[in-house]
């Protein structure tokens, strides 16, 4: 990867179509690609679909340098339970720790919650004698015949993997390391996983789960991966494979399998990637993506050409909005969250007369209602149907007709309950699907102590385009990017990835601690050593690697972190006073000013390293053909009745053509719906741009003098 | 006009949860305790002008979301609204006013808009410290329980209450933490407030009271339609403790009828001279509404109008209704018994909506000095057995019925000098039931250093010599007790019902165990496969197996 090859490829396997850009980087143009997945086996669509893109391109997989994949592979294995036979080996007094968890409960009214069960049953989690303490000294010294007993015990009850997790191991790993070495030459066979290697960072029952996440994907990546590139070798690739990690950056195959748990959100984090992309063709650096499937939509803020990364994420949640339900992932990752409900989901009518929509979804089958395939509850798509945003004639591009009186019946039959007819039923669930995603893609931006207004939005996915300026305006948001290629955005994403590898190191220490400066300096250096290693050994030039540091750091006595910029360079006094003012800047920015007499404390550091940002460009070499734009009118409602509103081939759009609202533009994947008062412009790159129109200030409805309605009792 | 718009309706109600979430968010990320920011004993809500609730954060103590109301009207009652100034705070922790004791400390900042209060946001925290003794179970009136602060003013105008603060830093341990966190507490009220303000311009709106009064009439008629679903009838129970060692009995007789529940404990044991067992009256009606809206409206939004079809009556004088200035410390060794007798009561009328007893959390607070003179106290939370109920067994530790979170061992030992030695699950602890109660837990704890300096440990298991049975002839779960041992496990000092510990060296060892849940249904019911499975985990014993679920098939199953 030290010179770019010319040709790329970048493949995305999602639950319904694998996605596949081919970048031609002396052309400078893209060819996109997609073929139906399959799940049975997932590779055998990809190995086929990757045949077909290179063939429609006049080469062979000998002629590509680089291939750069995303998998749900990690996700899919945790969900629905199909990893490793899995053995955790922990220090002795705490094998129940994975069990337990918080002991929270995330639903105070709920007393039924469920909890997802720990990824090792009790029966395999097994103690040995061994205690550090919290500044990693070690107070019993580890018994390795302990390790070699519960090593045997797992194998024997035929565990393809094993979880090492100690107490405090992310101040000293010497008892993992000893642990897992011992391990590692009586079952060279047996995939180990080190807490102190997963995630060196305090807080034992998140690492651990961590670990154990890990470790219970590893076999099965392993597995994966060898066989993807045994395939590609057979059919003549003789370039490098990389993975696509969940923090948007790509790791080679060996470092993949070591740390599976890393590529959990790879898809979503190719999203993120081509946001930034896309923001950056537009000028804009400062975006927010929308990405709005078929059961949920996400956001991502991007600031300044990146995407935000989160320390943590929750995965295969059992309630999929309540926080705290799922399994905790200590892994750096894509800061994407989930802001709401998707096409397929359902409305209904709550215990208080309420118009709700989600959180169950129709799924693919039965479907909404008008997919004809016996759905009788009306949903999102169904009322996207009913407004007239939908030609029932041309969803996906014709390849599926919808089914408008079943539609019209299912709307009318939830709106009957509050006295709405079928098409104020579909404005209402429009209406209350984009408020709830605004509200919440709201919060997620102002916790980071940011303004909305100040951003643009990229819209994309197969629900996106119809909703994104609705959100965008309840936002205040002022301009949205449609972007072709949006269908195969992740793809488009993964080829934007710089090869890149994050390591975090727990070392707390007060910042007014006489060596700070010196004790800051050598963590970062050893940390920033191991992690260029990831790049180098990957086949980057030393030269080309860039480092990133920050550190999370706190109000001492607090006991959570705001992540904050390292300075460049040697750590003296100079840059200790540059820490601190930047810690104040964001604590002041995000909460409150931070006061005087207080202590800041830095819990951990992090090292970012990756190599050389590869160039992209979405010049489309294989274009659908123009023909004529305008396909006709229909009627679409927006809030004060139906219109006329025109429909348009977004194919046979000329660049700086400039649409009115109301307006409809159709492609194969996604229509985007322009209201009345929004306007369209087509750029030089086929981005669709659209001026949000100011949202009306509502009425003052609601005043002293409104009359108080009071139920009867 | 807003009554005939479902969807607009919902759009807003749902805006005024998030501004309470957002106010929860915040006090988690910049609050200073343990007990704060990481068990999360603490509420944030969001009120109307006079004082009810309007919205709480999703996660919130339950008590605090149901007692603040109450404070808040007493501080309004002090301090009416129109003298109130912008930028005043207003704050108290008198425990017949707000959650029942010191610790829990009600701040309030009034919402301005046109130059008149539109709302308030109020959070509800238990800080760290709050001065008093550290044996609450010798306790015998308020004034040993530590820093009283009536309805006052925090803030005048913008200007901090220097006098109020001097006071409450100089009369409470780890004072910077303390004042750190009503420092958080007051952020996030005015973050609120904030969020609060730009919803009403987005909506053009200049009062609330429209939109009060509609949400709260929505969710009351709810709760109201959700009560005539149960037969009307009168259902009584009775549960016993014994935190002194002598068992107290209370009766509890609920009165449903029509859309009306009257919850009446009369006959409750008189108040307790000593120990801080005493509820008030607030903590009591809080704690018995809490599990009637969880049974019957779970998924409603809550808010003022949850709990207006419910009366609660509690004999003045009684442990449940106690008279200033008695001792209430320790009042959840009470209170926490109220819900499992209400869910008793009830099972009849609604046996698939309630749930077993679940072994009662602890908190054990740890405090001293370290060599360098620097104090240290932090609340180790953990959890005990979960109760079961007709569909599910009961989640091993869980901590209930509070809505805390348990206490990370790592970050624990980074903030005191001890060690924790074990905590795992106990075998055989979880109710026999077919649905079967979570396990107990057992914690073991030491020093760390052998400094020769004291270390306080409190040591209150709850329901030491309590056996509370299950429902439809499950059983009761496991042993509830501590201790403290010699290294070769021989007991030194049993604590009873509980006991300030106080060990100067590393060769003694703490060790506190909390109950299982009780178990629902009868244990020769349960299903073979979930027994087979819950012997080869070590859940349950194999003599267990044959003798209190009478299968041996299943343990035999588990070896194979």
């Amino acid at each position: 990867m030290t010179a770019t090859p010319r040709y790329r490829i970048g493949f995305d396997i999602g639950g319904t179509f694998t996605d596949f850009i081919l970048l031609d980087a002396e052309r400078h143009d893209i060819r996109l690609h997609k073929c139906l997945t399959t799940p049975a086996d997932p590779s055998v669509g990809a190995l086929e679909g990757l045949g077909e893109i290179v063939a429609a391109a006049g080469l062979t997989l000998a002629d590509i340098g680089e291939i750069v994949h995303g998998t749900t592979l990690v996700t899919n294995a945790l969900i629905e339970r199909k990893g490793a036979r899995l053995g955790l080996i922990t220090t002795r007094g705490f094998r129940d720790i994975l069990e337990m968890g918080t002991e929270q409960r995330y639903d105070i009214y709920d007393l039924f919650l469920q909890y997802p069960a720990p990824l090792v049953p009790r029966r395999r989690r097994l103690e040995v004698t061994e205690r550090l303490d919290r500044d990693g000294e070690i107070v019993t010294k580890l018994n390795l015949d302990d390790v070699r007993a519960a090593a045997k015990a797992l194998v024997d009850d035929g565990v393809e993997a094993i979880a090492i997790g100690f107490l405090h191991a992310y101040r000293n790993a010497v008892h993992e390391r000893a642990a897992a070495e011992v391990i590692r030459a009586l079952y060279p066979d047996i995939a180990v996983s080190l807490s102190s290697e997963v995630v060196a960072e305090l807080w034992e029952y998140q690492r651990i789960a961590t670990t154990c996440a890990n470790a219970f994907v590893q076999p099965l990546m392993d597995r994966y991966v060898r066989r993807l590139e045994h395939e590609l070798a057979q059919r003549g690739f003789a370039g490098a494979l990389y993975l696509m990690h969940s923090a948007g950056g790509l790791v080679s195959p060996d470092t993949a399998r070591a740390f599976p748990i890393r590529l959990l959100e790879s898809g979503p984090a190719g999203g993120g990637l081509a946001t930034a992309f896309f923001g950056h063709l537009a000028g804009k650096p400062d975006v927010i993506s929308f990405d709005m499937g078929g059961t949920t939509a996400k956001a991502c803020l991007i600031e300044n050409g990146r995407a935000a990364i989160a320390a943590e994420m929750e995965a295969a949640r059992v309630h999929r909005f309540k926080k705290g339900s799922g399994l905790p992932v200590k892994a750096p990752v894509i800061d994407m969250i989930e802001i709401g409900a998707g096409g397929g989901s359902l409305a209904s009518v709550d215990e208080v007369g309420l118009l709700r929509v989600g959180p169950h979804s129709a799924g693919a089958d039965p479907g909404p209602a008008c997919y004809g395939r016996g759905g009788t509850q009306p949903t999102v798509t169904d009322a996207n149907l009913m407004l007239g945003y939908y030609d029932p004639g041309f969803f996906l591009g014709g390849r599926m007709s919808l089914d408008l009186p079943a539609a019209e019946r299912a709307l009318a039959g939830v709106g009957g309950k509050i006295g709405l007819d079928a098409v104020q039923t579909a404005w209402g669930i429009h209406r209350v699907v984009t408020e709830s995603m605004a509200a919440a893609a709201r919060i997620h931006i102002v916790e980071k102590g940011r303004d909305p207004r100040a951003y643009a939005m990229v819209g994309f996915g197969g629900a996106g385009p119809a909703h994104a300026a609705g959100v965008a305006r309840v936002l205040g948001v002022a301009e949205l990017l449609i972007p072709p290629a949006s269908g195969a955005a992740s793809a488009l994403g993964f080829l934007a990835a710089p090869l890149s590898f994050e390591q975090v190191q727990s070392h707390p220490l007060r910042l007014d601690a006489p060596d700070a400066a010196a004790r800051i300096g050598a963590v970062l250096r050893e940390v920033e050593a191991e992690t260029r290693l990831r790049i180098t050994a990957a086949g980057i030039a030393a030269a080309d690697v860039v480092t990133e540091r920050s550190a999370d750091m706190r109000l001492f006595g607090q006991l959570h972190e705001i992540n904050v910029p390292l300075p460049d360079g040697t750590i003296d006094d100079v840059a200790m006073a540059a820490i601190r003012a930047e810690f104040a800047r964001a604590y002041a920015e995000r909460y409150t000013s931070v006061y005087e007499g207080v202590v800041i404390q830095l819990v951990s550091v992090r090292i970012r390293c990756r190599g050389p940002i590869p160039q992209l460009t979405i010049a489309q070499a294989d274009v659908p053909a123009g023909g004529v734009a305008k396909k006709g009118t229909r009627q679409a409602y927006f809030g004060d009745g139906f219109v006329e509103t025109a429909v348009y081939d977004r194919y046979a759009l000329p660049q700086g053509v400039e649409i009115a609202g109301p307006a409809i533009i159709e492609e194969r994947e996604s229509t985007t719906i322009i209201a009345p008062g929004d306007s369209m412009m087509v750029d030089a790159t086929g981005t669709m741009r659209i001026r949000i129109a100011v949202a009306e200030p509502a009425a003052a409805r609601i005043t002293p003098a409104t009359p108080l309605p009071r139920r009867g009792r | 006009m807003i009554e005939a718009d479902p969807v607009s309706l919902e759009i807003m109600w749902a805006r005024l949860v998030t501004v309470v979430e957002e106010m929860w968010h915040t006090i988690v990320r910049t609050a200073f305790s343990l007990i704060v920011s990481e068990a999360q004993d603490f509420a944030t809500d969001l009120l109307d002008p006079d004082g009810e609730s309007l919205a709480h954060s999703p996660r919130a103590m339950p008590v605090f979301n149901l007692t603040v109301p109450i404070a808040v009207k007493a501080l309004l009652k002090k301090y009416p609204a129109e003298t109130l100034k912008p930028g005043d705070v207003l704050i108290t922790n008198d425990p017949w006013l707000c959650a029942g004791h010191l610790f829990d400390i009600a701040v309030v900042t009034p919402v301005f808009r046109d130059g008149r209060v539109v709302a308030l946001t109020a959070t509800v925290g238990h800080v760290g410290d709050i001065g008093g003794t550290k044996d609450s179970l010798r306790a015998r009136e308020i004034y040993d329980e530590g820093f009283q602060i009536p309805p006052m003013k925090l803030y005048r105008a913008g200007e901090p209450n220097e006098d109020l603060l001097t006071l409450l830093h100089t009369n409470v341990r780890k004072a910077d933490e303390v004042l750190g966190d009503l420092h958080s507490f007051v952020a996030a009220n005015q973050l609120g407030a904030d969020r609060l303000l730009a919803f009403m311009n987005d909506y053009g709106m200049h009062d609330l009271r429209a939109l009060a009064a509609v949400v709260q009439d929505r969710s009351e008629g709810a709760m109201r339609d959700a009560i005539r679903a149960l037969p009307d009838g009168v259902y009584e129970s009775e549960v016993f403790n014994n935190p002194l060692g002598t068992k107290l009995r209370y009766p509890v007789k609920i009165t449903v009828a029509d859309d009306t529940i009257e919850v009446d404990f009369a006959g409750a044991p008189p108040q307790q001279p000593q120990g801080g067992l005493n509820c008030t009256y607030t903590y009591t009606a809080a704690h018995a509404v809490y599990p009637l809206k969880c049974i019957l409206s779970p998924q409603i939004r809550s808010n003022a109008g949850c709990y207006r079809p419910f009366t609660v009556l509690a004999p003045q004088g009684s442990i449940l209704n106690c008279d200033k200035p008695v001792a209430v410390n320790l009042r959840t060794r009470t209170g926490w018994y109220i819900a499992p007798n209400i869910f008793r009561a009830l099972a009849d009328a609604a046996p698939n909506q309630v749930q077993a007893a679940t072994g009662l959390p602890h908190a054990v607070n740890i405090y001293g000095r370290d060599t360098a003179g620097n104090v240290y106290a932090d609340h180790f939370f953990m959890g005990g057995g979960q109760g079961a109920c007709a569909r599910t067994d009961g989640k091993s530790a869980l901590l209930y019925p509070t809505s805390a979170s348990n206490t990370s061992i790592e970050l624990m030992e980074t903030r005191a000098p001890v060690l924790v030695m074990e905590k795992n699950f106990v075998t055989d602890t979880g109710g026999p039931g077919r649905q079967r109660g979570g396990l107990g837990v057992r914690t073991v704890l030491r020093k760390l250093h052998d400094d020769g300096l004291p270390t306080l440990f409190s040591i209150y298991p709850e329901g030491v010599g309590i056996a509370n049975d299950g429902l439809f002839g499950g059983l009761h779960g496991g042993g509830v007790y501590g201790v403290v041992r010699d290294l070769d496990g021989s007991i030194v000092q049993d604590v009873g019902t509980g006991e300030l510990v106080s060990l100067d060296r590393t060769d003694r060892l703490v060790e506190v165990q909390l109950a299982g849940g009780s178990g629902y249904g009868d244990p020769g019911g349960r299903a073979p496969a979930a027994l087979a499975d819950d012997v080869a985990d070590g859940y349950v014993s194999p003599e267990a197996a044959r003798t209190a679920y009478r299968q041996s098939a299943a343990a035999t199953l588990a070896a194979d």
